[in-house]
């Protein structure tokens, strides 16, 4: 997010990381600086997409689509501050790693072992 | 792999945006070398001024036209982000771009700005009031735009070394690399320019130049071998990175190409055109063929190395 020259790619207060493609100039710096590799240009419109964690329905209290629809239910979103949430108790009692934290990003998608 | 998203487009932007910074830092520089108050360096400093605009400018351009909406390019100008080094850099492209045709305004002969105007349609006339003189202001311009020039050079580097994702090149010498570079590829454009004119080459001029660049490439290369030292003795990630041109495919670029004949070659030909000075405190070579050659070696290596840098530090990542 820090290398977007408009600011068009930003982070909500809960984590989620977008993309305004009104202000997008498709210079796909962001593409370059992502060391996940989770950014995609759009031939068609000319700015960078990528997942939204399903932001519309999080933000009306739905789960993304990818959890809801998980056949053997293995995602699970939720709110890390929240102790009595499901996610607090899998992180605290379950070992789990995050992907290249060395870069610095404070990933916060956990991967349970 | 990690893709390629900036291609040649973004290659030929650096290499002439660097182009330009070096042109107008040697130039500039050029205009206040004063002997017995004449301008000794004069010819350097006028051919400088008017070559300095236009790489830059039409390096801009194709900066605008790789984004994906081309026509959004104003919205960097509107959203300042300190945190972006490409929003700094478009900000100094404005300023440089702006005073490089200040300063290109400034140099051109007198008569050369009056049939410019002669010739204007009449519906244009109006413009006539830009046709002011501002000779009088060259080493002015010179000094607004030194800081510009050297940061236009210097902020294309930062543009890659800025981005921690890829460890090719989240190191901070890939910002002087490509600071002396530019540097030294804008001295070889004068140098090219000198010896492709018909005038006898002036022994100060080109030893002026020649000694410029001597230090420039001595700088570039005493960077260039600590960035793989450094690389080597860093971590993983990096000592990957590195393998792209230790070994890797871009190998034969980095050591034939870029160090052997766009940086060790024409070191060796200038320091050959400087070797009666240097040794004997006599005249230096007058060899115009050799210089164009030195020069357009030079200007081949800085292409190499942004073209090096470009590719392979796209392909580098995190394990």
């Amino acid at each position: 997010m820090r290398v977007c020259p408009t600011g068009a790619s930003w982070q909500r207060q809960d984590g989620i990381a977008l993309v305004n493609a009104s202000e997008c100039i498709g210079c796909r710096y962001c593409m370059i600086a992502c060391p996940y590799d989770a950014r995609y240009f759009r031939e068609d419109l000319g700015v960078v997409d990528k997942c939204t964690l399903c932001a519309h329905r999080v933000d009306r209290g739905q789960l993304p689509a990818c959890v809801e629809t998980c056949p053997s239910k293995v995602r699970v979103l939720g709110d890390l501050d929240d102790e009595q949430g499901e996610l607090y108790r899998l992180l605290s009692t379950r070992r789990y790693v995050v992907k290249k934290p060395q870069t610095g990003n404070g990933p916060q998608l956990y991967y349970l072992l | 792999m990690h893709e390629i998203e900036w291609g040649f487009l973004i290659v030929n932007y650096l290499f002439l945006g660097g182009l330009s910074a070096g042109v107008f830092f040697v130039s500039g520089l050029a205009s206040y070398l004063l002997e017995n108050d004449r301008e000794t360096y004069g010819r350097i400093a006028r051919y400088g001024a008017m070559v300095a605009p236009w790489p830059v400018a039409l390096g801009s351009f194709l900066l605008i036209f790789d984004l994906g909406n081309w026509y959004r390019f104003y919205k960097l100008f509107f959203h300042f982000q300190w945190h972006s080094p490409m929003s700094i850099g478009s900000w100094l492209l404005l300023v440089f771009n702006g005073v490089a045709f200040l300063y290109f305004w400034a140099w051109l002969p007198e008569g050369a700005r009056q049939a410019l105007f002669a010739r204007l349609p009449r519906r244009l006339r109006f413009l006539n009031r830009l046709n002011v003189d501002l000779s009088s202001r060259r080493r002015l311009l010179a000094m607004a735009g030194f800081p510009f020039s050297v940061g236009v050079g210097i902020y294309t580097g930062v543009l890659l070394g800025a981005v921690q994702a890829r460890p090719f090149w989240n190191t901070n010498l890939v910002a002087q690399m490509f600071l002396f570079s530019a540097l030294s590829t804008g001295t070889a454009v004068l140098i090219l320019l000198l010896s492709l004119n018909r005038k006898a080459l002036d022994t100060k001029q080109v030893r002026f130049l020649y000694t410029l660049d001597l230090c420039f490439i001595t700088l570039e290369f005493f960077i260039v071998l600590p960035y793989l030292i450094h690389g080597e003795l860093s971590v993983l990630a990096v000592q990957q990175a590195l393998e792209l041109i230790l070994g890797g495919p871009y190998t034969f670029a980095f050591w034939v190409l870029f160090m052997g004949v766009g940086l060790l070659a024409p070191l060796a030909l200038e320091l050959w055109e400087m070797k009666p000075f240097l040794l004997q405190r006599a005249e230096v070579h007058h060899n115009k063929p050799l210089a164009a050659a030195a020069a357009f070696l030079i200007l081949l290596g800085g292409y190499m190395l942004r073209y090096i840098f470009v590719f392979a530090g796209q392909r580098s990542a995190f394990p």
